[in-house]
């Protein structure tokens, strides 16, 4: 899967935000809050193609948890951001 | 979807810090001292860094006006209604009598579209700077501070629900 749009993530007041870009303009009016390492993830797959196995590979390898708590985290996230329209799955 | 609000300082910080990048902002419009033009929490402002022809009648400009603390320094987007040198005069269009002073320094942004919502949600129509309808909101409300209550008053009554 991919991100839709290209987000930039913005640390305001100490929560991050996930902010649409287009153009050369940003969306302040529709932003979605992450917690860090939701953060985290979304940054480092900005432009890329992934699966939910690159996530939990990037959290286990960045924060030494167990694959399985890693894995709950990341599908908790896919869902969210698929609910939001924000990444598309690709076939 | 949730809806919040981000504390001022914090966001216009950020917004600030957008625009000296040459990023532009879409925000959601707050308040209504820019009725009938702007509707608080339904019209969208795209903002842009300050030009040369930013500082000129007509313009609606973001301009942070300090404050004693600058966590108390309160941000408007007003119309500028008269230029003196570095000074600046803003008065909201929904305002009868009350004008803020700042200086040309203290303006962040100038607004350079209003995309104003329709009855339905879907509807949208984006006005620009200097374009017909624009002008149509600037020269057609009046200035006067009574002419603008009775405008006011003809307004809420035909948008109420």
């Amino acid at each position: 899967m991919r991100l839709k749009e290209q987000f930039s993530i913005r640390n305001i007041g100490g929560e991050y935000m996930m902010v649409s870009q287009s153009g050369s303009g940003l969306d302040y009016t529709r932003v979605v809050t992450l917690n860090h390492t939701a953060a985290f993830l979304v940054e480092s797959v900005i432009q890329k193609d992934f699966t939910e196995e690159d996530l939990i590979d990037l959290l286990v390898e960045k924060y030494d948890v167990a694959r399985d708590v890693a894995a709950k985290d990341v599908q908790a996230l896919v869902g969210t951001l698929l609910k939001e329209g924000l990444v598309e799955k690709q076939e | 979807m949730e809806v919040r609000t981000i504390n001022n300082t914090l966001f216009f910080a950020e917004v600030a810090e957008q625009l000296a990048l040459g990023h532009a902002v879409r925000m959601r419009a707050r308040g209504n001292s820019m009725l009938p033009f702007i509707r608080d929490g339904r019209d969208v402002l795209v903002l842009e860094k300050p030009g040369k022809d930013s500082f000129r009648r007509g313009r609606l400009v973001l301009a942070r006006l300090l404050l004693a603390r600058p966590e108390e320094d309160r941000y408007v987007i007003h119309r500028v209604v008269k230029v003196q040198g570095d000074r600046l005069w803003l008065r909201g269009d929904g305002n009868l009598k009350v004008y803020e002073r700042c200086s040309r320094a203290e303006v962040l942004a100038e607004v350079t579209e209003v995309v104003r919502s329709g009855r339905r949600p879907s509807v949208e129509r984006s006005i620009r700077q200097g374009s017909w309808r624009w002008n149509a909101y600037r020269f057609l409300w009046p200035s006067h501070p009574f002419l603008r209550r009775v405008g006011l008053a003809l307004y809420r009554r035909l948008n109420k629900k």
